[in-house]
């Protein structure tokens, strides 16, 4: 792993990690409590910070992984794949949880898809940016 | 993504489907239950199949386009690349449940880890092959 990925790695995380707390913890936090069931003790209050950090940065690494293997060095291919990905991500991530528990409807999977989208979409995009990087000039 | 992919896409689905059947819904389940703190209302009295179906189709879409992008054609690499892309994707999601709920405890976390990462491999083994057939 050299340093061109771990910087990769730290750019996606920090994008994900803001835009997440940006999105879900700050612009959208009304419209989820509305629209999610509560359950006495269910939700932690305050939430339990390193693990949502440790949380993004895996989800920061396996995007990294991907650009690598995929050989992703544009803002277009990347923002494509980094969206591609994260919505198929959310998706899953969602249908696990509607199939399972009475905690989210659809109208939650809707805005889930809608917001993790457009934030993979924006990690792609650097991603792909700072993959293909002087690749041009140095050609 | 071309028709390889959905195809392998599909294939996996099935394979993930089946397997997490096995694992999840026979060997595990006990452990599971045991594992996970309960409230009253909040598990549903039969799971939604076909969500579930649909759930583990868009992680083997996700694997199918990833190795069909990557230009894997082989069982061993391909295997290599579901197991990477599950175990991320489950670390990830159990520890996003763990910041914001009081439901899985740390060893359900490993083993739910575990599981995935054999589910990937498997996932991505049968994609691999069916990259690489002819």
């Amino acid at each position: 792993m050299n340093s061109k990925i771990l910087i990769g790695i730290v750019l996606a995380f920090l994008i994900s990690f803001l835009c997440g707390w940006l999105i879900f913890g700050y612009l959208l936090v009304d419209f989820y409590n509305q629209y999610s069931n509560d359950f006495i003790g269910l939700k932690k209050d305050p939430m339990v910070m390193w693990s949502m950090v440790v949380s993004n940065l895996a989800y920061a690494l396996m995007l990294a992984y991907v650009f690598q293997i995929a050989a992703v060095k544009t803002v277009a291919k990347g923002a494509m794949v980094g969206m591609i990905v994260t919505v198929l991500i959310s998706l899953s991530y969602d249908m696990f949880i509607f199939s399972q528990m009475n905690l989210i409807g659809y109208r939650i999977m809707a805005a889930n898809t809608v917001a993790n989208g457009a934030i993979g979409g924006l990690i792609g995009a650097v991603l792909g940016w700072w993959s293909g990087r002087g690749e041009f000039a140095a050609a | 993504m071309n028709s390889k992919t959905l195809v392998g896409g599909l294939i996996g689905s099935v394979v993930a489907f089946l397997l997490g059947w096995a694992i999840y819904g026979m060997l595990l389940m006990d452990y599971f239950m045991s594992n996970m703190t309960h409230y009253e209302g909040l598990m549903k009295a039969e799971p939604v199949l076909w969500l579930i179906f649909l759930g583990g189709l868009a992680w083997a879409m996700l694997t199918s386009y990833v190795i069909n992008t990557s230009g894997i054609k082989t069982v061993v690499k391909g295997a290599v690349c579901g197991a990477i892309l599950y175990a991320l994707m489950s670390l990830g999601i159990d520890l996003m449940l763990h910041a914001q709920m009081n439901l899985m405890n740390y060893s359900l976390i490993c083993v739910d880890v575990l599981a995935s990462i054999g589910m990937g491999a498997a996932v991505g083994a049968v994609i691999g092959w069916w990259n690489g057939r002819g």
